[in-house]
């Protein structure tokens, strides 16, 4: 038998708080946290001194393209780019060709991806082919294991469809999550609408469009007293409408983007079609908006909305390039780069855990380090534990660095500041907006399942997906 | 890009200029007007013309200027923009730019095309107007018809220019905007909010939806051609209804000042944005900046191409 993996001197964050120690791994658990462990003959030892090791996250938002659109990604590179990324598992959207509307089609690409070091969660369509007119079987996709359903690529436009889906879906216990467009506000629109869009002659997705369809669906819950899950919300107004109605009792969560999260519209103006997504990159000020309102709870998770796209659907003009961009790789980095900003501006969580808060200033460290510390911790619960709590992953799954827990973790070198290359993307994509943009912080190490995925910065375990 | 690096990369935007090169290209084509219909200045110089959108006007107005200073255009149309699967817009860019053309005049329904076809293939690229984006050589032959008519660019400053309709839409509002700022004219835009940009957009300028209200004050009245979709897409309810309140009729002409000075990028609709009698009035340009966009396209196409051309 192989020997374990044992990290030394690290930071140890997980959900119950922040400590400093060796971590040992056997087989596909955690035998040692924080004790000092002494390496034997046959442990691979990995110095993790300056580093942080986190629970390995989780992604509630990736487009996998499979079944159809494995011109731009496969389950192979797609939870490649996962691993890089640090993720144990993905949830794949059902927006594919055909979308996944029924349990065959689900079950058909959870069987391509079983063996995959990466696990791989199926999401349903709400209506069938995502056509926006009768609903999905959700009963027998809620039997085959799939917990949120939702039409992502395109919002539900008829109110009562989507007030009917929330009841139905409410008492099997699935998860209802909505993509916010009304579509005619949309208005063919490329880019966040607004005096910059106006003057680079670029037709414009107005802010309304996505705040229109949030205030409809969260009515909708508030009267249905169903589950409503809101994907990718892009506006300072949108949050805050979240947080008014978390505060009025009304059962809703929601996700934040790490691009939403890092920039801004102004990227567009050199007109290229790498920063074109939907929901668009709005202001830098709904940007900073939306960190006022992380940091006071109004989101639950990051995903990432990782979008691949072959090279020729983005080689185009603004007007014709395909909407989305690659995520996975690089969304770690990229949202501790924004969090590191919005501390800049004065921005720092509020709704740590007393005891969370009480280790962090039980480590000694100075201000700023503490500070940059419960940053992290924030965001690697909503990376990490709280979208595998709302996928149904159970709190075993990530979320604990114990002896007994199972191995999912990340090193997380938060000093590093890098800058990432074409040749280094995983995706069988191209599409990324992080190229050339430098980051805060990297990861290091990856192991899921007891398995290191990652090395030193590299991809360590390619035959684990052959 | 600023004005720093002059022309020499291309001309894709109002942006690039600054007042002393937008006085040196005015005063260029002057020179082009005055001067020999046929000339040597750009001799074995390639230029192809890439229009996905159908221009007949302006690319005939590029090629004659282009023929005049000795150059060859190469004349490459094409309407299918969109992409066909599995070729992207830069590939076929790409292509064209693989058999050593000297440079490109680019037309495009898509914003920023002439910048990212620049971006790809390196080549000099001059825009011959770009979605709702630039039009920058029709900004520059009306300001060239405008100092014209008044007898120096001079007399550009503290002008009052009213420009007229569907501005949100328009790539020569927001050309000709920039270049009457460099000279000191106030710009009132004036329609419709449904058709008017966001205030803060970019160029200074003041806005209406009171074309009555601005008539007397007016010394220029900019008309821009009215789409038919717009009333599709909910942004006016009728042509009747934007006759009624924007079209520059005889009634309205009246009120003007004497000495005002009419002018339209063409096509023109008569009836619609301005009465036939009207256009065809001596206080209308209209003619004059047809005429005078050959000369104005020979002094881009020299500054961009020329040996010597002006930095």
């Amino acid at each position: 038998m192989s020997g374990r993996i044992v990290f030394k001197g690290a930071v140890l964050l997980d959900r119950t708080g922040i400590r400093v120690g060796d971590l040992a791994i056997e087989g596909d658990l955690i035998t040692s946290a924080e004790a000092a462990v002494e390496p034997g003959p046959g442990d691979t030892v990995v110095d993790a001194r300056g580093g942080v090791v986190l629970p390995a996250l989780v992604d509630s938002h990736t487009h996998l393209r499979v079944p159809g659109g494995e011109e731009a990604e496969t389950l192979a590179s797609g939870t490649m780019a996962a691993a890089m990324g640090g993720y144990a598992a993905v949830l794949a959207m059902p927006n594919t060709t055909p979308a996944l509307d029924n349990p065959a089609r689900i079950a058909q690409m959870l069987a391509a991806a079983a063996d995959l070091p990466v696990k791989v969660l199926a999401s349903g369509t709400i209506t069938k082919e995502r056509a926006g007119a009768e609903l999905s079987p959700l009963a027998a996709l809620s039997k085959a294991g799939v917990k949120l359903v939702t039409d992502d690529g395109s919002g539900v436009q008829d109110a009562n469809l989507m007030r009917r889906a929330l009841q139905y879906g409410a008492e099997l216990g699935l998860i209802v999550a909505e993509h916010c467009e009304v579509e005619s506000l949309f208005g063919g629109g490329v880019m966040n609408e607004g005096p910059l869009s106006a003057g680079l002659g670029l037709r414009g997705i107005p802010a309304v469009a996505e705040e229109v369809m949030v205030a409809r669906d969260i009515e909708l819950a508030r009267a249905t007293r169903a589950r409503l899950h809101l994907l990718h919300l892009s506006t300072g107004r949108s949050a805050e409408l979240v947080e008014r109605a978390k505060a009025d009792g009304v059962p809703v969560t929601a996700e934040v983007t790490p691009h939403h999260l890092l920039m801004a519209e102004d990227l567009l103006r050199g007109y290229g079609s790498v920063y074109k997504v939907n929901p668009p990159l709005r202001t830098d000020e709904d940007r900073r908006a939306l960190w006022r309102y992380l940091a006071r709870g109004a989101f639950d998770v990051i995903g990432t909305d990782h979008a691949p796209h072959p090279r020729w659907r983005k080689e185009a003009t603004l007007d014709d390039a395909a909407f989305g961009m690659l995520g996975l790789q690089h969304a770690l980095s990229a949202v501790y780069t924004g969090a590191l900003g919005a501390l800049e501006d004065g921005v720092r969580p509020e709704r740590l855990p007393g005891e969370v808060s009480a280790s962090i200033a039980g480590l000694g460290f100075d201000e700023s380090k503490a500070a940059r510390l419960a940053w992290l911790w924030q965001i690697a619960a909503m990376m990490s534990w709280q979208p595998a709590r709302l996928l149904g992953l159970g709190d075993d799954f990530v979320g604990r660095l114990a002896a007994g827990s199972r191995a999912n973790l990340v090193l997380f070198d938060d000093s590093s500041e890098w800058t990432p290359t074409a040749a280094s993307i995983l995706s069988k994509a191209g599409n990324s907006p992080y190229l050339g943009l430098r980051l805060s912080g990297r990861i290091e190490e990856v192991v899921v399942d007891g398995r290191r995925l990652v090395g030193s910065g590299e991809l360590i375990s390619e035959g684990n997906w052959h | 890009m600023g004005s720093d690096g002059g022309l020499k990369r291309g001309f894709w935007s109002m942006g690039q200029l600054d007042r002393e090169l937008a006085e040196s290209l005015l005063e260029s084509a002057r020179r082009h007007a005055a001067g020999p219909r046929r000339s040597a200045i750009l001799p074995a110089t390639e230029i192809a013309a890439l229009f996905f959108e159908t221009s007949t006007r302006t690319r005939v107005s590029f090629e004659v200027a282009a023929t005049r200073l000795g150059a060859t255009t190469i004349h490459f149309d094409s309407k299918a923009s969109s992409l066909s699967k599995g070729e992207s817009l830069q590939d076929t860019v790409e292509t064209i730019a693989s058999f050593g053309v000297d440079g490109l005049v680019v037309r495009s329904s898509a914003a920023g095309a002439p910048q990212l076809i620049a971006d790809w293939t390196g080549l000099k690229v001059v825009n011959a107007g770009d979605g709702a984006h630039q039009h920058p050589s029709q900004a520059l032959l009306d300001l060239y018809t405008l100092s014209e008519r008044l007898g120096s660019l001079e007399a550009l400053s503290g002008l009052r220019v009213g420009i007229v309709g569907d501005i949100a839409h328009s790539r020569v509002a927001r050309s000709l905007m920039e270049g009457l700022n460099l000279f000191g004219a106030e710009v009132t835009l004036i329609g419709p909010a449904t058709l008017m940009p966001p205030i803060g957009f970019g160029p200074a300028a003041r806005m209406s939806s009171d074309f009555d209200e601005c008539l007397g004050d007016l010394d220029v009245v900019y008309l821009l051609r009215l789409q038919q979709e717009r009333i599709g897409q909910g942004l006016i309810p009728s042509f009747g209804e934007y006759v009624a309140r924007y079209s520059l009729t005889r009634e309205r002409y009246r009120r003007l000042k004497p000495e005002v000075v009419i002018m339209h990028p063409g096509p023109v609709y008569p009836g619609m944005e301005v009465d036939s009698a009207v256009i065809a009035d001596e206080s209308s340009l209209v003619r004059s900046q047809t005429r005078n966009g050959v000369f104005v396209r020979m002094a881009i196409l020299e500054a961009v191409f020329g040996e010597g051309g002006r930095e």
